[in-house]
């Protein structure tokens, strides 16, 4: 979390870069939106959880609300309904009784072609999980395959969600963006273009341009999933073990 | 390092897979690279052994059946609600009729209606039994030999056809000298494959029969292997091949691990073949070569049982 300027400073050095008199809170308004728009290039670690939830006996689901279980592997309780489900959600078996691997996620209409398996279901042992929205619970809801894996123990099974929150709420006052000190010059930047490109002040494009260029450059190290493309070497490979296959 | 239970397994093949590979498919492929690993080769720690409790041929009381029907009743009869596999005998044409069941000590029910002609009405009956199930982990083609202990033979396992054919001339000659033995279909019930002996057995006894058993399924997370520990990677291995090539699009790797698995598993049946009975060069035409007696002794020289003699045992 930035330490070194408040938003009120950030104000203040945003005014000072143009020519008119920017109100305080237009200025925080700006400010924010400059900080939503980083947000929504990407998770970063400033957002990234470690939470718990434990699954009661018989259930295959996790509903997104209410607060997160306190558990020494997680010692800060988050509101699920916080959770940012366009991120990146990563979940595991956090148990002692279960295998503790990762859950793929898989898109809605896969998830019905991991219902049936030869081994038989372990309780609490899922293979993949979907997201969806409830209705009646009113919020978004974690669900698993097989539904034949449903936790058996009593006691519930606990499993590790590492999530993204939603981005913070409008700052006011006296408060500090969650990013690090790095990035305040930069948010002010965004800010400032965008203001430029809102009065239509001359060579706005070209900045707005060059700014978030440089922005996303700050951003990458702080990617909270360093996901890689699969690299030419790699394609190639699959071209030539299906050519020897092929051939065989 | 102990042997690898389920879960470590399914750990490395996440991590070498990417992690994005559902667990149910890894565990589906652990199990089939177990069975497929077992069925390569008459692996030493397969070999397993169980009684068959062959069971006495009854009489007390009488019968009654009518022609045409498939319902019986008995009089003076103490019928096991719980017997399997019997056959009924009713004295005529040569011809025994399979037991659905019995539904009390009284009374039971044939799988088919009978033919005769005549009702059966207070008559002389048997009720024996020639087929059994083999043991649960057992499979057709896993027997290694039957023997009877109390004459000290083994019996012959022989075709279904030979087996029909050498027992047609008499259907019911009882005796505790079994020929030999042939597959006799499958229980779809209690899903197990059965065996039949000819001639049908006289008298309570038991054999003795070896095998190969199936390998334990491996269920639970914490569930191993049977495959010696300095090669319970070899079942990684073979999952992992089995993960990567079953996918939409093969994952690259995949030729390499499947290397790496046939090389390892060439290498196991290398270095834990320790029974030369297992290996000698005759094992090819197993069973129906008995290399304890040699050609010229055997028991059964020529495909037709002459009994033990003197000079062979």
């Amino acid at each position: 979390m930035s330490q070194t300027m408040t938003i009120d400073a950030m104000a203040l050095d945003l005014q000072a870069r143009l020519p008119f008199n920017l109100t305080t809170a237009f200025c925080f308004t700006k400010l924010n939106q400059a900080y939503q728009w980083i947000e929504q290039q990407g998770a970063f670690v400033w957002d990234h959880r470690l939470a718990v939830q434990i699954i009661p006996q018989n259930q295959y689901w996790i509903n997104l609300t209410g607060t997160s279980t306190l558990l020494p592997l997680a010692p800060d309780t988050i509101n699920l309904a916080q959770i940012d489900v366009g991120k990146p959600i990563a979940i595991w078996p956090a148990g002692t009784t279960v295998m503790n691997v990762p859950i793929p996620f898989v898109p809605m209409d896969q998830f019905a072609l991991y219902q049936t398996f030869n081994t038989t279901a372990i309780g609490g042992v899922f293979s993949v999980w979907t997201l969806l929205f409830s209705i009646t619970n009113n919020c978004f809801q974690i669900r698993f395959a097989p539904t034949a894996a449903a936790v058996t123990d009593p006691g519930g099974d606990s499993f590790a969600l590492q999530v993204h929150l939603l981005p913070v709420p409008p700052l006011t006052t006296g408060q500090f963006f969650p990013t690090p000190d790095q990035f305040d010059i930069t948010i002010i930047d965004i800010a400032e273009v965008e203001i430029r490109r809102l009065y239509g002040l001359a060579g706005w494009d070209a900045a707005l341009q060059k700014v978030q260029n440089s922005a996303r450059a700050l951003m990458d190290p702080y990617r909270s999933v360093k996901l890689t493309d699969k690299g030419l070497e790699e394609t190639a490979k699959e071209s030539q073990e299906a050519q020897l296959y092929r051939a065989q | 390092m102990p042997l690898r239970p389920v879960q470590v397994m399914v750990a490395d093949i996440a991590r070498r897979t990417g992690g994005q590979v559902p667990i149910g498919v890894i565990l589906d492929a652990i199990e089939s690279a177990n069975k497929e690993i077992h069925t390569t080769y008459d692996w030493p720690w397969t070999r397993a052994e169980a009684n068959i409790q062959i069971q006495a041929p009854y009489q007390t009381g009488t019968i009654t059946i009518s022609d045409q029907t498939n319902s019986f009743t008995g009089s003076g009869t103490t019928w096991n609600t719980n017997w399997q596999y019997k056959r009924l005998f009713l004295g005529t044409n040569n011809v025994d009729y399979l037991v659905s069941n019995f539904s009390s000590p009284t009374a039971g029910t044939l799988v088919q209606t009978i033919n005769t002609g005549v009702n059966f009405v207070n008559a002389n009956y048997t009720v024996f039994q020639d087929t059994y199930a083999l043991p649960a982990d057992c499979e057709f083609g896993s027997i290694l030999l039957i023997v009877n202990p109390i004459y000290r033979y083994r019996l012959r396992y022989v075709p279904s056809y030979t087996l029909d054919f050498q027992s047609v001339f008499s259907r019911v000659f009882f005796t505790n000298f079994q020929s030999g033995f042939a597959d006799n279909g499958f229980d779809d019930t209690g899903k197990v494959p059965l065996i039949r002996f000819a001639p049908a057995p006289g008298s309570i006894t038991e054999y003795r029969i070896v095998y190969r058993r199936r390998p334990p399924s491996l269920q639970g997370i914490n569930a191993t292997s049977t495959v010696p520990e300095s090669f319970d990677r070899v079942i990684e291995l073979m999952a992992e091949f089995k993960v990567r090539f079953g996918q939409k699009t093969p994952m690259p790797g995949w030729m390499e691990v499947k290397q790496a698995a046939y090389q390892m598993l060439q290498d196991m049946r290398a270095r834990v073949s320790t029974s030369t009975w297992d290996n000698y060069s005759a094992y090819s035409q197993y069973p129906y070569y008995d290399q304890m007696f040699g050609s010229s002794q055997s028991v059964f020289a020529g495909g037709l049982f002459i009994g033990p003699t003197s000079g062979s045992l």
